[in-house]
């Protein structure tokens, strides 16, 4: 017979444990959305500028992950880190056990992936969106195409695209609650232990929930605030939204 | 290492999962369905902004949007008998699990697709509302006739995303033992010992259908800006 009354105390517990895991969630999603930044604004180059092979290449990996649930993606890697991680420690001589590796990037490593399609995406419809004399300009100036992307182009995509990177940060951020599935130990996997050796898992769902809910409203106003504070023109990041593909950001 | 991933496996284990896609079509259906339903509701009452469940309909927004998917599952699995329970004195705890998936599916779309809804409608200038008034349309004539055929051109694009992003959620029904595509990927994979291939399969089989589903979303959009297009000529 299952127990119909919410214990009130384990939800607290649940509460404190979840919170006590906060820095691992915040370190995943951060990392995550910081590494699919840093790639994003390449392959989105490499897409823009249309790079012969690379850009092909791109397009179909892309394509590949926006298609794939970051659920796949995460049974996929972590079957072959289990499968592989034994023979890399062998191969470097590391003194550890497989057990003890920390697991966190693993997550990281799926996270950004998930997000590096959206983020690509953002990136790429702002740099549709800024007009071409802009870069005759910098060229009539004698810029070479590096100081010109440098000095010109980034400055005003990041502005224009960040309403859309700020929605990463959130489902980013979302998302991380399905790497406790792989046994990183993050605000779910806390909540969760609190309660499960009661078998009352409700209250352990309902304390994610909240600091998940919290949070994620406290993110998007900063999402609100960050992206007006650096907004250029309105019209300019409307455009970029308007130009750029519609990806939802790690759809799960 | 070859041994791995095999591409004979891999086709032999394909036609097994594609026979348990029906079941991520049927959840897919029937939350979309149910979500419309439920959606036009929200839509409505943030719309005329009906006092207390404008109120009510923005918080379950904003929960909808704020949590993960995973945990809205569970908390429906869980908590949804317990709800009924004390508010009925039913118990619905021993229900097809597929029932408690499909409500939390369905509950997460209305709240999406009532954003939709209510965003295309709102897109629509009011001068059209206007103009439809000046020829001597009624209110709801003039929403018909005038204000919807747009508003449905508007929504499609989010709408599309909405869908795939509905039809890659379905990915957490296994988690609840859901035997969907990835379930039965679980299922095959677990009795051959080889879970790798089955779940490159989903993934391939996931994958042709986001892109399909693209597709076709992409065709209607485009014959809509020519008939639209047309219209304005």
């Amino acid at each position: 017979m299952v127990n119909y009354k919410i214990d009130w105390s384990l939800l607290k517990l649940c509460l404190i444990n979840g919170l006590r895991n906060l820095p691992a969630t915040i370190t995943l999603t951060l990392m995550a959305v910081a590494i699919s930044l840093c790639i994003g604004m390449f392959t989105a180059l490499a897409r823009y500028y249309k790079t012969p092979v690379i850009s092909q290449i791109l397009t179909i990996f892309l394509t590949v992950l926006k298609g794939t649930p970051v659920m796949l993606i995460l049974l996929i890697t972590s079957l072959i880190y289990n499968n592989n991680i034994g023979k890399i420690i062998e191969y470097f001589n590391l003194n550890i056990k497989p057990a003890e590796v920390n697991l966190i990037a693993l997550g990281v490593f799926v996270l950004s992936l998930c997000l590096l399609s959206s983020s690509t995406e953002a990136f790429r419809g702002a740099l549709l969106s800024i007009d071409k004399i802009q870069f005759e300009a910098g060229y009539s100036v004698g810029l070479t195409t590096t100081q010109l992307l440098r000095k010109i182009v980034i400055p005003q995509v990041i502005p224009a695209s960040m309403p859309m990177l700020m929605n990463n940060l959130v489902a980013s951020f979302k998302a991380s609650a399905l790497v406790y599935t792989i046994g990183i130990v993050e605000v779910m996997y806390g909540s969760l232990q609190a309660c499960a050796k009661y078998y009352s898992y409700l209250e352990g769902y309902i304390a994610a929930a909240i600091i998940f809910w919290v949070l994620s409203v406290l993110m998007s106003f900063f999402g609100g605030w960050a992206s007006n504070a650096v907004r250029i023109e309105k019209v300019k990041s409307e455009r970029a939204q308007g130009v750029g593909k519609r990806v939802e950001p790690c759809a799960y | 290492m070859n041994d791995f991933l095999s591409v004979s496996r891999m086709i032999t284990a394909f036609p097994k999962l594609l026979a348990s896609l029906s079941v991520t079509f049927e959840i897919v259906a029937i939350a979309i369905l149910v979500g419309l339903f439920l959606g036009i509701f929200i839509a409505i009452i943030r719309m005329f902004r009906i006092p207390v469940l404008n109120q009510v309909m923005t918080v379950y927004i904003s929960f909808m949007r704020g949590t993960p998917l995973i945990i809205q599952l569970y908390l429906v699995y869980y908590g949804l008998p317990m709800l009924v329970y004390n508010l009925f004195g039913v118990d619905i705890n021993g229900w097809n699990k597929l029932f408690f998936i499909i409500t939390a599916y369905a509950l997460n779309e209305a709240a999406f697709l009532g954003e939709i809804i209510r965003g295309a409608i709102l897109a629509v200038p009011e001068l059209q509302t206007e103009a439809g008034y000046s020829t001597g349309m009624t209110y709801f004539q003039t929403f018909i006739h005038v204000v919807f055929p747009q508003a449905i051109r508007i929504a499609i694009p989010s709408f599309s995303t909405d869908l795939i992003g509905l039809f890659q959620g379905t990915s957490l029904a296994f988690l609840l033992g859901a035997v969907d595509v990835i379930g039965k990927a679980r299922i095959v994979g677990n009795n051959s010992g080889h879970v790798l291939d089955t779940y490159v399969d989903a993934a391939i089989i996931f994958i042709v259908i986001s892109v399909l589903l693209e597709f076709i979303f992409h065709k209607i959009q485009k014959r809509g800006d020519v008939v639209y297009g047309k219209l304005q000529n």
